[in-house]
């Protein structure tokens, strides 16, 4: 027996997002597919970045591939806020307050304007 | 790094946090988006304070630089006798900059008072660097 309900697919991919979002499927147990999605965003784009910079010119800087990686996922929180049922307002703002803190950590700590 | 990189950075986290929120907002609308940053009060309000910081600080630095060109360095002196040539627009940038902190942990933590340690923390020490900032470029040494 399945322990999450399994999505229908006839109502296009936004509409499995939106179940998987809502769990619309009847069990007691939601998956918080958006948070988790933009959370890997966030790490695939900084975690990537930063190991790719030390491999290749041995230097890491962080702030800064904090804040593509916030921005980049912001923007990907500003897709999922079109459509109704996908994303909270409270995950979104998180999003933009990550991204704020990111660019502060970035512009008081650079050396160079 | 020196004041006029500092003041600069602080300047530049003003500016992206209006940038950003800006853009969030339009988007929402032309897009008729279900959801809008417009509608989460606890940040909206700290973020939109931001954009009223940016005109005062222009009216403020106008005011620095008026002062550096009337002031005057006495014979045998290498700099002025006070601050307030020095002085550029440093409390409406850090409050510019205090208020996008809040706005951001505001989105983060909502109205919570028990994480405001931090944003006093973090806006205590931003506020100390600038003055030590302001009292470096007096005396002509730098800040460690």
């Amino acid at each position: 027996m399945a322990k999450y309900a399994l999505p229908n697919g006839t109502g296009g991919l936004d509409q499995v997002l939106i179940d998987l979002a809502n769990n619309t499927g009847g069990t007691a147990n939601p998956v918080p597919i958006v948070p988790l999605i933009l959370t890997f965003a966030w790490l695939f784009i900084f975690i990537g970045g930063v190991s790719a910079q030390s491999r290749k010119s041995g230097n890491v800087d962080a702030p800064i591939w904090a804040t593509f990686a916030s921005l980049a996922t912001f923007m990907l929180a500003l897709i999922f806020s079109i459509l109704s049922g996908v994303i909270s307002l409270t995950v979104l703002s998180i999003t933009l307050g990550i991204t704020i803190l990111s660019a502060v950590w970035l512009f008081v700590t650079k050396d160079k304007l | 790094m020196g004041q006029l990189k500092f003041i600069g950075g602080l300047v530049l986290v003003v500016l992206f946090v209006s940038a950003i929120s800006m853009y969030a907002i339009s988007f929402a609308s032309e897009n008729d988006a279900s959801i809008s940053l417009a509608n989460d009060d606890a940040a909206y309000s700290q973020i939109s304070n931001v954009n009223s910081t940016i005109e005062t600080f222009y009216t403020d630095a106008n005011g620095s630089q008026y002062n550096i060109y009337k002031s005057s360095i006495q014979e045998g002196s290498d700099t002025f006798a006070t601050t307030g040539p020095f002085q550029v627009g440093d409390t409406n940038v850090l409050t510019g900059t205090s208020n996008a902190v809040r706005g951001a942990f505001a989105s983060i933590f909502g109205n919570d008072p028990r994480f405001g340690i931090y944003l006093t923390a973090l806006i205590g020490f931003l506020g100390l660097a600038l003055a030590l900032y302001v009292w470096a470029t007096l005396k002509g040494g730098i800040v460690e």
